[in-house]
């Protein structure tokens, strides 16, 4: 039941994190400005990642 | 980058360190310089031989006139080999290494000394300068076109250069770089020079102005001093404050050093005054103000529920999930039917704004936005070889890439210049002490468009915090979050 519910919570905050604003800009891209002042379409895109069991 | 390199030969000023370093490799005037120091050195260096050798053939000759010893003209001849050995090691010394050392001068005896180098496993190769990218005239005065329209309001977007394969020159290792489509519109080995990836003591080291501050990963906000107006708060004034940090500070028994500093940190301050202290001033009641000050401190922390450094300027948002819970002894049809299990008190920040805020770093001038392939080529003739180094040179961000450039866009952004935000997540319990159990599960986020050489140093603190996942304890009746 620990492992469960340890579990469940992780995903639940992963739920909390993958908001719309980020799933939007994943396909559509965020316009930002960068040191150059020129406007670019920025694309958010996971490496990797790398934890522990959030049930352990 | 506020730092005007000038070239020792032609007096030249470079404000870009890549260009400085390129400069000085090809620079007549310095390399005329540096041949004719050189060659004024071997003819100093030649004449102090010679010099030497009539002295040596004059004493020999003195010897030979009277009593011939040959213990003494040897002993001489040693030390005069060992003189000479100074000489070229000091020589060694003078001439950079990069070059090779002018002929040593040749023994007493005439025949040529030995040529001393420093062993190959002494040898220290410095990294090369990172390949040059070269952009064609017609695609420079394209890029151009933005940077001129900058005092405009509405910000330009950059044209998207045609989808050819660009390849750079080659460096000093002989690696060049692959652009899958054209030339990158930054290119930041720009602001590449020695000190970037070497920490050499004898290397001059630029001021890393791209340095980032521990508390820059929980946000920017707490870039701002704490303190308000009253800098030394719970004091009432600076001169309580230097004497009461002297008092509680230092040694607790009275010694010279003691009332040396008492003197020159206290007394002599500038902020020091004698009229700060009232008739009524007694150490026990400020003593006493800042034991007081501590605990309300702590307790304002819990209560307000804004324990520093979770500002919500800085994007930090209390949240709270809610999970389904398994009840022993009942079914339900469904997880959705299941109690559920409020949590609260998450603290987390959007990726997105993360994200974001770490692409407006100054650290940001360092990031690769264009990824490429890093290809080495041993000869001519030999196949090329592909080097895997950085995020930014594998295949998974070159191939996420092509798929962007691939699909056609929708949306406002469609326009723009598309670039990829390499974001990798990272997550461990730490354990905050050494006996116990007290632990925290945070969440952190790094950008792959750094270098992993910067990523991977503690000191630069590139670790975006992201989220703290509060942790399950169970009991054998029930279970609690926090």
């Amino acid at each position: 039941m620990l492992t469960h519910l340890r579990r469940e919570l992780a995903h639940a905050i992963w739920q909390l994190l993958l908001d719309e604003d980020l799933m939007r800009a994943y396909t559509e891209g965020e316009a930002m400005k960068l040191f150059d002042e020129n406007m670019r379409a920025m694309f958010p895109r996971f490496l990797l990642y790398s934890a522990d069991y959030p049930e352990k | 980058m506020g730092n005007l390199s000038r070239c020792p030969g032609c007096k030249q000023g470079f404000l870009n360190g890549r260009a400085y370093s390129v400069h000085l490799t090809c620079c007549k005037t310095l390399g005329s310089a540096t041949d004719s120091a050189l060659k004024k050195h071997k003819i100093l260096a030649a004449k102090k031989a010679k010099a030497k050798r009539l002295e040596f053939a004059a004493r020999k000759a003195l010897a030979a006139q009277r009593l011939p010893n040959p213990t003494v003209s040897g002993s001489q001849e040693l030390l005069d080999s060992d003189d000479q050995h100074m000489d070229t090691d000091i020589n060694v010394n003078d001439v950079p290494p990069a070059q090779n050392s002018p002929s040593p001068p040749p023994r007493p005896s005439g025949r040529p000394n030995r040529r001393i180098r420093l062993p190959l496993r002494y040898r220290d190769e410095l990294p090369p300068n990172p390949p040059i990218v070269s952009v064609p005239k017609e695609l420079v005065e394209y890029d151009d076109e933005p940077v001129q329209s900058m005092g405009h309001a509405t910000p330009e977007s950059i044209p998207i250069h045609e989808a050819t394969q660009f390849c750079t020159e080659t460096n000093t290792f002989g690696i060049y770089r692959k652009y899958a489509f054209g030339p990158p519109t930054i290119n930041p080995d720009e602001s590449f020079t020695l000190s970037s990836v070497s920490d050499s003591v004898s290397i001059a080291q630029d001021p890393d102005s791209s340095k980032s501050s521990w508390w820059s990963s929980f946000g920017s906000s707490t870039l701002e001093p704490v303190g308000n107006s009253n800098n030394f708060a719970p004091f009432l004034n600076h001169s309580t404050f230097l004497l009461m940090s002297w008092y509680y500070n230092g040694s607790s028994t009275k010694s010279y050093a003691e009332v040396d500093k008492l003197i020159h940190n206290v007394i002599r301050h500038e902020d020091f005054k004698a009229s700060d202290f009232g008739a009524s001033f007694s150490t026990a009641r400020e003593a006493e103000r800042m034991d007081k000050d501590q605990p309300s401190k702590s307790s304002a922390k819990s209560e307000k529920s804004h324990p520093l450094p979770f500002k919500p300027e800085d994007g930090w948002i209390q949240a709270s999930v809610s999970i389904p819970v398994p009840c022993d002894g009942f079914i339900f049809k469904s997880e959705q039917d299941a109690p559920r299990f409020v949590v609260n008190g998450i603290w987390y920040r959007k990726p997105l704004e993360v994200i974001k805020l770490a692409f407006s770093e100054p650290a940001v001038e360092k990031f690769h936005i264009t990824p490429f392939k890093e290809y080495w080529k041993p000869s001519k003739d030999e196949p090329e070889e592909r080097i895997y180094s950085e995020t930014f040179t594998g295949d998974v961000f070159n191939e996420e890439y092509e798929i962007l450039h691939a699909t056609s866009r929708e949306g406002p952004n469609s326009k723009l210049e598309a670039f990829i935000a390499g974001i990798m997540f990272y997550s461990d319990t730490t354990h905050l002490t050494s006996f116990g159990t007290a632990c925290l599960y945070p969440m952190y986020m790094y950008v792959g468009n750094q270098s992993q050489y910067t990523r991977a140093k503690p000191s630069e603190f590139t670790a975006h915090h992201i989220a703290y996942i509060p942790k399950v304890f169970i009991h054998t009746d029930y279970f609690f979050i926090f």
